[in-house]
């Protein structure tokens, strides 16, 4: 009862997986609403500014990103969890886990799709508003507007990575839906107000207020991001601002972007590992 | 036939969904070349049974299957959007090598460029057929793979098997009672209540199949005169029907019996049941699937 080994086939998996979510509703719908409101923010934020008779990124780029926390995180866990429980419902996973592809290969597969059609739909979004920044503000901001894309890219990555663990989780793809949509209403506004909530009943410690910017991937990617627009934090909340002061710029920055990278690995290993032990 | 050494081996299989004990104690062995059925009624296990095989689902006891597996479920979905040619595709690269179920008659496949939402149910089971053979698996699971197919569909796929088994695979199907299953395969496992209640060769599996043959009640045609015919073991109404139970050796005498006192086919239907005790679910009133008349 031996044989060769088939090959787990990631390159074949993971291009089958981009093909079939590139071309599904929630990628066309993520990169269409996107596209429309960065187009919108951006007006708004160069007109208020060209009032002033100013010309910065700023504005625009800070409502581009408060967008980009928003709509290409919630399509990605969205779009990450009902991929893989739809796959796993329809005994799609079953076929391909019976032919050799490890549990690994199948959610790092789907990870990747998912994480192409967010970051696709953040491209798009940034690259209207780019087109439009271009003609008006000065090239060094450009820069900062290019980190902000980077920091925005990570981020629906690590929520792609979340929906796939959902996706993991769930039984069934209605289920995951609603799994996705309610931890996204967690990480984009529920932790947010605990925080307010505890802070007036009692007094946050710093340890907390450091937990509660690493503990929500959307709020460490807006704190990264917001450095990379004013290294002085003059932007950051209370919680990034404690951030910024008890670690300095660079060590922040760094801890930020470890902390991003790790809302990406530590949900695909989950993932995996449940797939690998569960019946599909 | 490559050789006749083991391609899959069940010792005291055991699963449990909470507190339904979906398969008890099972044990069998199948050789390279074997085309083996599992047949039983609705819930007796037989899916549970191929997942434990083909190590997609958790259990107790002791599998040991090849690595190079061939896995169809029942009702497999396909991802809608994806298109007849990407999933060939995909299988082909990971399958690795390309094997006899490689090549279908023409018209078997459909377009390739047409999406599985669009294709009809029949379309889809082909497509997943031709996608899960296309290597050259040790081990073949398939769950009710003949459903949704046409006669000459059909033949495709039974020559796509009998390709296999020769090169020296292990084919299991699943099913619970397709007359045409029964007929090719030539070893059955009967499944009852998660249990393993029969491992024979498939003719004498056939030749002791219970049937029941329904035939529309009419003057003369009274249960008692019925449970006479020859072939006949038992006759009891059934709302307009009266159902003739017989065996599947049986049943050519019984029909020879039928049509010589004037009853014409289309007031005959024939159920073929799981040969197991118990498995006789047909509810009064309700008119079986019919498998021929």
């Amino acid at each position: 009862m031996t044989g060769r080994r088939p090959p787990s086939g990631l390159g074949a998996l993971a291009t089958f997986e981009a093909r079939v979510i590139l071309r599904g509703r929630g990628t066309l719908v993520g990169m269409a609403a996107y596209g429309v409101a960065s187009l919108m923010v951006t007006l708004l934020g160069l007109t208020s500014f060209a009032q002033l008779g100013l010309g910065a990124v700023g504005p625009a780029a800070v409502a581009l990103l408060n967008l980009a926390l928003l709509l290409p995180t919630v399509q990605a866990m969205t779009v990450g969890a009902m991929t893989l429980a739809g796959e796993r419902e329809g005994s799609f996973l079953t076929m391909l886990r019976a032919q050799g592809s490890s549990a690994r290969s199948l959610v790092t597969a789907s990870w990747l799709g998912v994480a192409l059609s967010a970051g696709l739909s953040t491209l798009v979004g940034f690259g209207v508003a780019g087109v439009l920044l271009a003609t008006t503000v000065p090239l060094a901001d450009l820069v900062a507007f290019g980190e902000l894309l980077v920091v925005s890219l990570l981020v629906a990555a690590a929520a792609a990575a979340i929906g796939t663990l959902i996706g993991a989780l769930a039984d069934n793809r209605l289920q995951a839906g609603l799994a996705a949509v309610a931890v996204w209403f967690v990480v984009a506004i529920g932790l947010d107000l605990l925080l307010l909530g505890l802070g007036a009943f009692a007094r946050v410690g710093e340890l907390a207020l450091i937990g509660a910017v690493l503990v929500n991937p959307l709020e460490t990617g807006r704190v990264l991001a917001l450095l990379a627009l004013d290294p002085q934090g003059g932007a950051l909340g209370p919680a990034g601002t404690y951030v910024l002061t008890h670690l300095g710029l660079l060590p922040a920055v760094g801890v930020l972007g470890a902390a991003l990278l790790a809302w990406i690995g530590v949900p695909l290993a989950l993932a995996a590992r449940i797939l690998a032990r569960r019946d599909l | 036939m490559a050789d006749l050494a083991p391609r899959a081996r069940v010792v005291d299989l055991h699963k449990a969904y909470g507190q339904h004990r979906a398969l008890e104690g099972v044990n069998f062995e199948v050789r390279a070349g074997g085309l083996v059925g599992v047949v039983g009624p609705n819930a007796a296990g037989k899916s549970t049974l191929l997942a434990c095989l083909a190590g997609t689902a958790t259990y107790t006891g002791v599998v040991e299957r090849p690595v190079r597996i061939a896995f169809l479920p029942q009702r497999a979905q396909l991802p809608a959007a994806a298109t007849a040619g990407e999933v060939l595709d995909l299988f082909v690269a990971l399958h690795g090598t390309q094997g006899p179920g490689s090549a279908w008659p023409e018209g078997f496949l459909p377009p390739l460029e047409r999406r599985m939402g669009q294709l009809s149910g029949g379309q889809r089971q082909r497509l997943a057929l031709a996608a899960v053979l296309g290597g050259e698996p040790d081990l073949i699971l398939l769950d009710e793979p003949t459903a949704n197919l046409d006669p000459g569909s059909r033949e495709a796929f039974w020559a796509a098997i009998a390709a296999h088994c020769a090169r020296g695979a292990a084919v299991l199907i699943a099913s619970p009672v397709a007359l045409d299953v029964l007929a090719s395969v030539d070893r059955v496992l009967a499944l009852d209540a998660g249990r393993l209640v029969g491992d024979q060769p498939a003719a004498a599996y056939l030749a002791g199949l219970e049937m029941s043959v329904w035939v529309l009640a009419a003057p003369g045609r009274t249960p008692s005169e019925l449970a006479a015919l020859p072939g006949a073991v038992r006759a009891t109404p059934r709302g307009e029907w009266v159902v003739i139970e017989s065996t599947e050796a049986a049943s050519v005498g019984l029909l020879e019996a039928l049509r010589g006192m004037g009853v014409r086919s289309e007031e005959i239907r024939i159920s073929a049941q799981a040969a197991l005790a118990g498995a006789r679910a047909v509810s009064p009133g309700h008119v079986p699937r019919e498998a021929g008349s």
